[in-house]
């Protein structure tokens, strides 16, 4: 097969989901127009809006499955689905959350969500019709996205984010961390709820000795090196669901705090290895991992497994190739 | 099974058909250096059992518009491979790495890109594509 996807880069996705692609003998091509301090260009062609423009008929010529990101596509007004369609290509739209995440919807199940990184509503409404006036399939990565979509696409699939395994080592950051660190890593502070995070930080410094380091605008690659060095690593406490910080710090092998909304619990995998905490519930959560070495080290190991499990992308590319193969 | 992951694939930006004759051209300014072993252009040869296959570069400007529309086309210039169809089933690849830093250095229309002659009876052949294969995998 000849995949594209594109066109904006969402926590390296595209990237991987190529490099395991090319890897399985199929032609594959990732256009990111999102540049950002992120870094992401393996497996990426870096391009602008009006340089894929430029290209996108003789794209739309070559590949025969075309997966678009975050209400992406190649023409900016969207004209390419019609053309992609009426040339019987596979068209598929990936929605990553922030994209699709309806602002009375999310709250009604959420009272901790942060939605002030979506759009207007009836600007998601808009688009999601246009899309889905051209497109069968859509993808999230988990249910929470999955009730914002679904009314939209006649199918929607729930593939989970993937990891490059080959670049994750487990480590118990304990054998050479003096005082216990912990580490959060907001690409969106107000959205992950790093004030309320740092309030019970700066709560917890009264009773107990530990470092804290908040990663912030830095190359992907270089915050790695961060996470390395981490004993519990926070990923986000309002959303209700868990994001890529949250599958690196488990293939990492480190104990990860977020919020998992009570209703979705059940929708993951069995005994998802996350210390499930709220803004309400934060401080006792952290308490009971700075208390507890061996908690932590038990639920890093579960989690490099979890991640193994779900999350590697060798899982994710057969998911995806089979939904390809579907349509 | 075969692992591609260390290529690079692009789709030309300019590409135009007459008959038996393909004239393509590909924006690699955006190619990180870093990465490259060798670039190769491949030329699908699907469909295309027997006859002679000649590969030029072009030494003139062009553009899609004046070719499909005015009929202007650019003139081929030095001779880069000629082949014969039948040795190459499903596609000939033609490594033109020495290509790579002139291609690199000029941009848009002053990288005139390949010009294909495919045999006689051959109306409209399957776009070719350029190959970068890279360091990092």
């Amino acid at each position: 097969m000849k995949i594209l996807h594109g066109t904006i880069e969402i926590a390296g996705q595209m990237g991987i989901m190529c490099k395991e692609f090319k890897k399985r003998g199929h032609i594959a091509s990732g256009y990111n127009t999102f540049h950002s301090y992120l870094g992401y260009e393996d497996h990426i062609i870096n391009v602008s809006a009006y340089e894929i423009q430029s290209i996108a008929h003789h794209i739309m010529n070559f590949y025969d499955v075309f997966h678009f990101h975050y209400n992406s596509s190649l023409h900016v007004d969207r004209s390419d689905l019609e053309t992609l369609i009426h040339k019987n290509k596979k068209v598929l739209m990936h929605h990553w959350g922030n994209d699709v995440r309806f602002h009375d919807i999310a709250k009604a199940k959420n009272p901790f969500v942060n939605t002030e990184d979506s759009p207007p509503n009836d600007m998601i409404t808009f688009r999601l019709k246009l899309n889905a006036a051209y497109i069968e399939h859509a993808i999230v990565q988990d249910y929470e996205v999955y009730e914002y979509v679904s009314p939209y696409y006649k199918h929607v699939h729930v593939v989970p984010i993937a990891i490059d395994l080959d670049k994750f080592t487990p480590e118990n950051a304990a054998v050479n961390n003096k005082k216990p660190l912990i580490v959060h890593a907001p690409t969106q502070p107000k959205f992950k709820g790093t004030n309320q995070i740092e309030e019970v930080i700066r709560q917890l410094k009264h009773n107990y000795d530990f470092d804290y380091m908040r990663i912030e605008k830095m190359n992907h690659h270089k915050a790695r090196e961060f996470y390395q060095k981490a004993d519990i690593i926070i990923d986000q406490i309002l959303c209700g669901s868990y994001g890529l910080l949250a599958v690196e710090g488990m293939a990492l092998g480190k104990p990860i705090v977020g919020y998992i909304r009570e209703d979705l619990v059940n929708k993951f995998p069995p005994e998802l290895p996350i210390a499930n905490a709220n803004p309400n519930t934060l401080y006792e959560k952290l308490q009971c991992l700075l208390e507890n070495k061996d908690f932590r080290t038990e639920l890093g190991l579960k989690g490099s497994q979890y991640a193994k499990e779900v999350h590697d992308k060798e899982v994710v590319a057969s998911q995806l190739l089979g939904i390809y193969k579907q349509i | 099974m075969n692992n591609f992951s260390d290529r690079i694939y692009y789709v030309p930006n300019r590409f135009a058909q007459k008959q038996n004759e393909t004239y393509v051209s590909f924006n690699i300014t955006i190619f990180p250096d870093a990465y490259l072993k060798e670039m190769k252009l491949h030329i699908p040869l699907q469909n295309i059992p027997f006859g002679t296959i000649v590969v030029k570069q072009l030494s003139q400007g062009w553009s899609e518009t004046d070719v499909i529309h005015q009929h202007h086309f650019p003139q081929p210039a030095q001779l880069l491979q000629q082949v014969e169809a039948s040795a190459y089933p499903q596609e000939f690849i033609l490594p033109i790495t020495h290509l790579y830093q002139d291609w690199k250095r000029n941009k848009g229309e002053e990288n005139h890109g390949i010009y294909i002659l495919y045999p006689e009876q051959i109306h409209a052949a399957a776009m070719p594509y350029l190959v970068f294969y890279t360091s990092n995998t």
